[in-house]
């Protein structure tokens, strides 16, 4: 089976700093992967790569068969994506800028319309459909940022820091958002976090970065037993000072 | 890409500074007869000696195209295009509209597009309630000329939009983007007669705003056939200068 995303020694350097280093690692369809690493572990870069935003200095990526470099549109047609930040535009409401997006995917009259209203319920943006989004909350913000990336049935989601801005009911329902889709729509959501109990909740899979490189990848439980720590905040701890250590050796 | 463009352009037609630039441009073309109600018969002198044609209706197109259309166009381009990628990076937008299946380039392409289909509209919509109006207003008005004048400086009048946009994305900031189109535009405005005050045409080779204003030489006599060239030489000037921003928003792509 094709993976939903396969990437290969990915490698993003600005001058001298490498910002990714030779990470490698697979999602399959239908899977919750988490992507976890502190603030500027390179996780973000990752993601914008593997979106052809940026082009990765050294190694390939595609996602469900489409390379990342030479046919990133498809990349982008077939994924969602919801930025770590970000702003809506404040002029327009949920419904206007629904409809902006999914233009940009060349979506247009009822379907758009069906599936507006569907991502509005399943969000519960209902009574707020046609207020301008200057007036929203983070958290509202947020689920309609969830929403757009939603508009054209990705088939692999990419969400950078995706409950940041939620409450704890919102983060819960996030993560059965995310369970469902993966589950009932064989999504592929890779989503990356600093929060670990998100992932706990969410993934069996995860890849912890650190300074551009990756500490492990693999199953969760599998990690934890491996490296003897019960938690998933014992075993980043338990990484990422192993790395800090490391570093300090070499230095 | 249409179904981009169609919604972009409702999404300008909702905008606040469409509605507003669509009141300023139909005062300007209410106002504009009582402006010229009882002219000095030295300045009427002075333009049919300039151009072509017969005097009241000879000051009256070259006070619309000078006075009126020109400085409409100017400020209504910059107001509409300006901001164009630089409004949306300002404000946070980029990242996620970008993450869409649209290159940069064609985005800016579209947004280029939308603002000049806008403008076309609501300058379209003021000629048209011109060429009723001005009959009762100005004496010897021909709505035929008036008509074909304003089709040609149509194209003028738009690439203001197109300069405004392009220049937001050579620049990258608003404000310091705006001011320079906005000089840029209003050295183009005035001096787009000039080839008419010297004699010498070249003068108005590289001006968009002379070409726009240029069948007033021949308001008499000109043909349908005689507004190509001019609107030839404006979509040289519309393309060219969109492939200039075209070209610096690609180098951005990856």
């Amino acid at each position: 089976m094709t993976p939903a995303i396969d990437i290969r020694g990915l490698t993003k350097r600005y001058k001298d700093l490498r910002a990714v280093d030779h990470v490698t690692f697979t999602v399959a369809p239908g899977e919750v992967f988490g992507f976890v690493g502190h603030n500027g572990a390179g996780k973000t870069t990752t993601i914008q790569m593997l979106l052809g935003l940026i082009r990765p200095t050294e190694g390939t990526a595609s996602v469900l068969g489409h390379d990342i470099v030479t046919d990133s549109l498809a990349v982008r047609r077939i994924s969602g994506f919801l930025p770590a930040s970000y702003a809506l535009p404040r002029d327009m409401t949920p419904v206007t800028f629904l409809s902006y997006v999914a233009s940009m995917f060349g979506m247009s009259g009822r379907p758009v319309r069906d599936k507006i209203d569907e991502l509005l319920t399943m969000f519960g943006l209902e009574k707020v459909a046609t207020k301008k989004l200057g007036g929203f909350s983070s958290g509202m913000t947020q689920k309609v940022g969830l929403a757009q990336a939603l508009i054209n049935d990705p088939k692999v989601l990419f969400l950078d820091e995706p409950s940041s801005a939620l409450d704890p009911i919102g983060r819960s329902d996030l993560m059965l958002h995310l369970a469902g889709l993966a589950r009932d729509k064989g999504v592929a959501v890779l989503f990356s976090t600093h929060i670990l109990s998100d992932i706990e909740d969410a993934s069996k899979r995860v890849a912890i970065l650190h300074r551009g490189r990756l500490l492990a990848v693999g199953d969760l439980d599998e990690l934890k037993a491996l490296h003897g720590t019960p938690r998933m905040d014992d075993l980043y701890l338990t990484l990422v000072r192993g790395a800090m250590t490391g570093e300090e050796v070499t230095a | 890409m249409t179904t981009f463009l169609g919604q972009e352009v409702r999404t300008l037609l909702r905008a606040r500074r469409v509605k507003v630039i669509a009141a300023v441009v139909l005062y300007a073309l209410l106002a504009f007869p009582v402006a010229m109600k009882r002219p000095p018969q030295s300045v009427v002198d002075l333009a049919t000696g300039w151009f072509d044609g017969d005097g009241s209706f000879t000051l009256f197109m070259f006070a619309y195209l000078d006075l009126n259309m020109n400085k409409v166009a100017a400020f209504s381009g910059i107001i509409l295009a300006g901001g164009i990628i630089a409004d949306e990076r300002a404000r946070g937008e980029l990242p996620l509209l970008w993450s869409k299946p649209v290159t940069r380039t064609r985005y800016f392409l579209v947004r280029l597009t939308g603002a000049l289909a806008l403008f076309a509209l609501i300058y379209t919509t003021a000629t048209l309630i011109g060429a009723l109006y001005y009959p009762t207003q100005v004496s010897g008005f021909d709505p035929a000329v008036y008509l074909g004048m304003a089709t040609v400086h149509l194209f003028a009048a738009g690439y203001a939009v197109t300069l405004a946009g392009t220049m937001g994305v050579l620049l990258g900031r608003k404000i310091p983007a705006m001011l320079i189109s906005l000089l840029t535009l209003s050295a183009f405005v005035g001096m787009a007669f000039l080839p008419f005050y010297t004699g010498s045409s070249w003068l108005g080779w590289f001006n968009p705003f002379y070409h726009g204003v240029s069948l007033i030489g021949r308001m008499t006599t000109f043909t349908p056939v005689d507004m190509l060239g001019p609107i030839a030489v404006l979509l040289v000037f519309h393309v060219v200068t969109a492939a200039l921003g075209a070209w610096k928003v690609s180098r951005e792509e990856q």
